[in-house]
């Protein structure tokens, strides 16, 4: 008797649960703007409802894995995708997954087969996908397409061929706490090391923070953004003119290792850093724990939405006090390319075009827009953004943006991961003192080597 | 003759009646666990998989050049004792916790509260419990602001990032997350002893301890048995926590066999690698499975 | 019964079962608190337990958004039919591990432990593949299946074991009678076996609740999300949102509590186990 009540009570549980998934697939469909993505049902309804207004429906989908949804204001990429339709007839069924997880989610989707026509990719995903013929050669498509290549900002290329194009591209300039820096009594905003040095002391001493480093392995970005970003604004590059690596024996990095060892040994770097993620980072600047950050111009937009008391600023990076030469940006991107399986390269590209220029090639209004929303500098020389409206920070930043020039180094490096990790597990024992500068750099160097060597 | 049929037929089906039984989970284990294992065994002897459009095998180079990688050997150890420290460590605070939920000392209400309590961390999935103790172990976080009352912490003392105790650490959180399995399977089990068996035994004048140690544990062995073997095998595959937590680092110090695969996978493309690696752990748990069912047979005799 | 305790035995229990609390359920006190809390103060030094802007603000946005509400019903209904699929197979494999012996026996029992071994990481790809190859990517029985095999050999191996503290005398009752196995396995073991029935079915439950990699890569559109992927996608490139995430999780958590409550009777002492004998 006992068991005919439990498993009444599993029955009627599993058919509460089927019926609602019914009720709700069935209400997903009447409000479809508000959900970010529509299933086939919907899209064919759509579209019969387009091709009676005249519209020219070609009863293409193309699936666009991406993270940018999740990033921008609700509903932003969904309104891109549905304008697209309108003006093209083609559907654009957007995929979401996690930041973290979306190298992940298009590696298996491309071994299986059901990987998108369109993927965001990260600089540091870009080689490995080349390499593994994950994505489709963009020059060739670009050139059978006649589509004018002088209007991207960047690109991304391997073995002389482009396989992402960079949509738009994020400055991380040195955010600072106006509110810290008045408490510790920074006047003047550290234009170089040792005024930095100066100012975190004064910080430290008023009880704060002075400054983060995140070195988490999980996502190595800050030995790119951070350590890095800080030399290559004094013009400290790991990689000479012809590309080939050059970090034992390069005098300007050793300088620059020994005055963030100075940093961190006199307690100015955040607590924790070995295991200090982006987003420990970017909460604990925004929580007003911490005077400096290098972060992510596009932070920007979740500061003001979730943390509206933070007086928050934007300085260019510190520069080796003797530095007077112009100081490369550490940048970002958000770039797509298109996969290599995709039945529906034509239409991917005409996707791609339109988030670049337009219908027709020569309106970057979208660019422009994106640019706009997200504190971005567009990747389309053909966008004018107007920043008008922007707040101040995003001012100076564009200001500081402007006068110097873009670089990532890592950008397009085989298997930059594991070179960041690699690097990151160099780095941590110098700091602690347990080896010297040498042999840190050194050891980087052979990494690196050994990764080419492979 | 009619009478002899029957016999024949009822003697097959006899034998048959197990495998009937088992059919649908033979079926389903052989065509979705064991072809995807040896698509991953074949992988281990090739010079690469799915990365590659023309793989070629390259015999047992792979497995040489994981046995020789010191980075391997280094995520074997951490491996053993993150392993050997859950699994003992869930096996006592499981046992514990269930014999306290199942003693007479307390109140019904009493139990019915505790009992939810307990069960509290399994309820949560992977990500958010790395999430919640990274929250609460980072510096200036709350496990360091209670700790400080005591002088057992400052507000920045660091737990995830120092490479002295950051393997301890985590294994201290998959202890957290793990436990109620073995509390929830040790109460079920312990509802299957017959009060008799206490009963005669009490009367004999037996300490409580020695209640559970002649009669709780052997009654449990079977059970104990079976979730030791898959606590073990699962703990070695733990991944999501570590990697969220710690990614492996700092230097390599939380690294175990399943973050090495991974970062060997997603970050290097070196599935073949990644594959001999996991090969080398399956093999080790069918060693240790082969003597589990020999073990679980000897209990039945 | 044990009868009269103790004081001093009480007391020392006692003080075990609140620490024993303490030790489970302070770190979920803390996502609860940490739920109510904006943004900006989840950081905050002193951490404090009560803030003057706590509010159930990310309780609100959660339930209130479909595409959330999606993620949840997804998650119970594949949650809740594992559940059901892997008791009825389970139970049937158990019965044959029990009661028989036969000559592929060990080899069997040999497989079920050691093919949940290997790494779900490298396992991934030749998985998709098959899923894929019977067109079940981005489907309800991909999960589902996915989810059958995993927990299957939890609920094999913990009924085996409860099985055979079950006397051979309670079925060949009901086969003197004219039963047949079948009958015997589910009038008479299955009942008995509740308990142990309940655990797995939790535990299958839970993991199937939890499951994040196989979800992550074997659904595709944002319809056949489940939970584990919703708060994972909370999580952004530069940023987390810390307050929804954790709303999310103890919202999950709800439903599995209070079934494990309804569910608790089971585990209660004393309960009527009459004919079986170790």
């Amino acid at each position: 008797m006992k068991m005919k009540g439990l498993f009444k009570k599993l029955a009627a549980l599993s058919l509460v649960g089927v019926m609602s998934i019914g009720v709700t697939a069935c209400g997903s469909g009447t409000d479809s703007s508000s959900t970010s993505s529509k299933n086939t049902a919907e899209g064919t309804a759509e579209s019969t409802a387009a091709a009676e207004k005249g519209g020219k429906d070609t009863g293409v989908t193309i699936k666009f894995q991406q993270w940018w949804g999740v990033e921008c204001p609700e509903g932003y990429v969904q309104n891109i995708c549905d304008q697209f339709y309108k003006d093209t007839g083609i559907t654009v069924e957007l995929l979401n997954a996690p930041f973290a997880d979306t190298k992940t989610a298009i590696e298996s989707g491309a071994a299986t087969g059901t990987v998108a026509d369109l993927v965001s990719v990260d600089s540091s995903w870009v080689y490995d996908f080349a390499d593994s013929g994950l994505l489709t050669n963009m020059s060739d498509l670009l050139a059978a397409d006649g589509f004018d290549q002088s209007i991207f900002a960047s690109t991304w290329d391997v073995n002389g061929s482009i396989y992402a194009v960079p949509v738009v591209n994020y400055a991380y300039p040195l955010f600072y706490n106006k509110d810290i820096l008045d408490k510790a009594g920074v006047t003047e905003l550290p234009k170089t090391w040792s005024k930095f040095k100066e100012a975190c002391q004064k910080i430290k001493d008023a009880g704060y923070y002075s400054f983060a480093l995140n070195l988490d392995a999980s996502s190595p970005s800050g030995i790119q953004n951070v350590y890095m970003g800080f030399a290559w604004a004094s013009g400290i590059h790991f990689k000479k003119d012809d590309g080939s690596i050059n970090v034992a024996g390069n005098g300007d990095l050793k300088t620059f290792a020994e005055y963030y060892k100075e940093l961190f040994d006199a307690g100015y770097i955040y607590p924790g850093m070995a295991s200090l993620t982006e987003a420990d980072m970017t909460s604990k600047f925004a929580s007003g724990e911490i005077a400096f950050i290098v972060n992510s111009a596009a932070a920007i937009t979740a500061w003001n939405k979730d943390y509206p008391d933070l007086n928050l600023g934007a300085a260019a990076i510190p520069v080796k006090d003797d530095y007077t030469g112009k100081s490369g940006n550490c940048v970002a991107s958000w770039a797509v390319g298109i996969t290599e399986n995709s039945r529906h390269k034509e239409e991917a590209l005409k996707f791609f075009e339109y988030l670049m220029a337009g219908l027709n090639g020569d309106d970057a209004s979208i660019n422009a827009d994106l640019a706009v929303t997200q504190s971005a500098f567009p990747g389309s020389t053909l966008a004018k953004p107007d920043y008008s409206a922007s707040s101040e920070v995003f001012q100076d930043i564009y200001a500081n943006y402007n006068a110097g020039y873009p670089i990532n180094e890592f950008t397009g490096m085989k298997e930059a991961n594991t070179i960041m990790v690699d690097w990151i597990n160099e780095l941590i024992p110098y700091m602690d003192g347990d080896t010297d500068v040498d042999t840190y750099l050194n050891n980087v160097q052979a990494a690196i080597e050994d990764i080419y060597g492979n | 003759m009619d009478n002899v049929y029957k016999k024949i037929k009822a003697a097959i089906k006899n034998k048959a009646t197990p495998y009937l039984f088992l059919s649908p989970t033979v079926i389903l284990m052989l065509v979705l666990l064991v072809l995807p294992i040896i698509m991953v065994i074949y992988y281990s002897f090739l010079n690469n998989a799915v990365v590659v459009k023309e793989p070629h095998l390259v015999g047992l180079s792979n497995y040489k050049s994981i046995f020789s990688d010191k980075e391997f050997w280094g995520a074997i150890k951490n491996t053993v004792f993150f392993v050997t420290v859950s699994v003992a460590a869930h096996i006592a605070i499981g046992m514990g916790f269930a014999l306290l939920l199942n003693s007479n000392y307390f109140k019904r209400g009493t139990k019915t509260i505790a009992r939810v309590i307990y069960v509290l961390p399994w309820v949560f999935t992977a990500s958010v419990i790395a999430i919640l103790w990274k929250l609460m172990l980072q510096p200036s976080g709350i496990i360091d602001y209670l700790l400080s009352f005591v002088q057992l912490a400052t507000k920045d003392t660091e737990w995830l990032s120092n490479r002295k105790i950051s393997l301890a650490v985590i294994t201290f959180v998959n202890i957290w997350c793990g436990y109620p399995f073995y509390m929830i399977s040790i109460l079920a089990g312990l509802q299957g002893i017959s009060q008799d068996l206490y009963e005669s035994s009490a009367l004999d004048g037996a300490t409580a301890f020695k209640r559970f140690l002649y009669i709780t544990v052997p009654q449990l062995k079977p059970i104990l048995l079976s979730i030791m073997m898959l606590d073990f095998v699962w703990t070695i595959q733990s991944f999501s926590v570590i990697w969220m937590l710690t990614g492996g680092g700092p230097v390599n110090s939380t690294q175990t066999l399943s973050i090495y695969i991974y970062k060997l996978a997603f970050h290097s493309s070196k599935y073949a690698k990644a594959s001999t690696a996991a090969v080398f752990a399956l093999v080790v748990c069918i060693i240790i499975s082969i003597f589990y069912v020999k073990q679980q047979k000897k209990v039945r005799e | 019964m044990v009868g009269g305790y103790k004081r001093s035995t009480k007391v020392i229990l006692s003080i075990l079962l609140i620490l024993g609390g303490i030790f489970a359920g302070f770190p979920v006190l803390w996502m609860f608190v940490s739920s109510l809390k904006p943004n900006n103060r989840i950081f905050s030094w002193p951490p404090r337990f009560f803030e003057m802007t706590m509010s159930l603000d990310s309780y609100f946005k959660v339930l209130t958004d479909p595409v959330k509400i999606r993620y949840f019903l997804n998650s119970y209904f594949v949650s809740a039919s594992v559940v059901i699929l892997t008791l009825i197979l389970g139970v049937m494999a158990a019965y044959a591990f029990s009661r028989f012996d036969f000559p592929l026996k060990n080899l069997i029992n040999t497989m079920i432990v050691s093919v949940q071994a290997i790494p779900p990481i490298v396992l991934l790809i030749p998985y998709m593949s098959l899923i894929v190859f019977f067109k079940l990517f981005n489907t309800y029985f991909a999960l589902l299946l996915t989810y059958l095999v995993i927990t299957l050999p939890y609920c094999i191996l913990m009924m085996t074991g409860y099985f055979n503290t079950l006397s051979m005398e309670l079925d060949e009752a009901v086969m003197i009678d004219g039963g047949s196995r079948w009958t015997a396995l589910w009038k008479i073991l299955v009942p008995i076996s509740i308990p142990g029935l309940v655990s797995v079915g939790m535990y299958t439950f839970m993991q199937a609740w939890n499951e994040y990699l196989f979800a992550l890569v074997l659904t595709q559109t944002t319809e056949m999300r489940t939970v584990p992927v919703g708060i994972n996608l909370l999580m952004g490139q530069h940023a987390y949102d810390w307050g929804q995430m954790m709303a999310m999780s103890v919202i999950g958590s709800i439903p599995v509590l209070i079934l494990f409550i309804l569910f608790q009777k089971y585990f209660i002492a004393g309960m009527s186990s009459g004919g079986v004998k170790g």
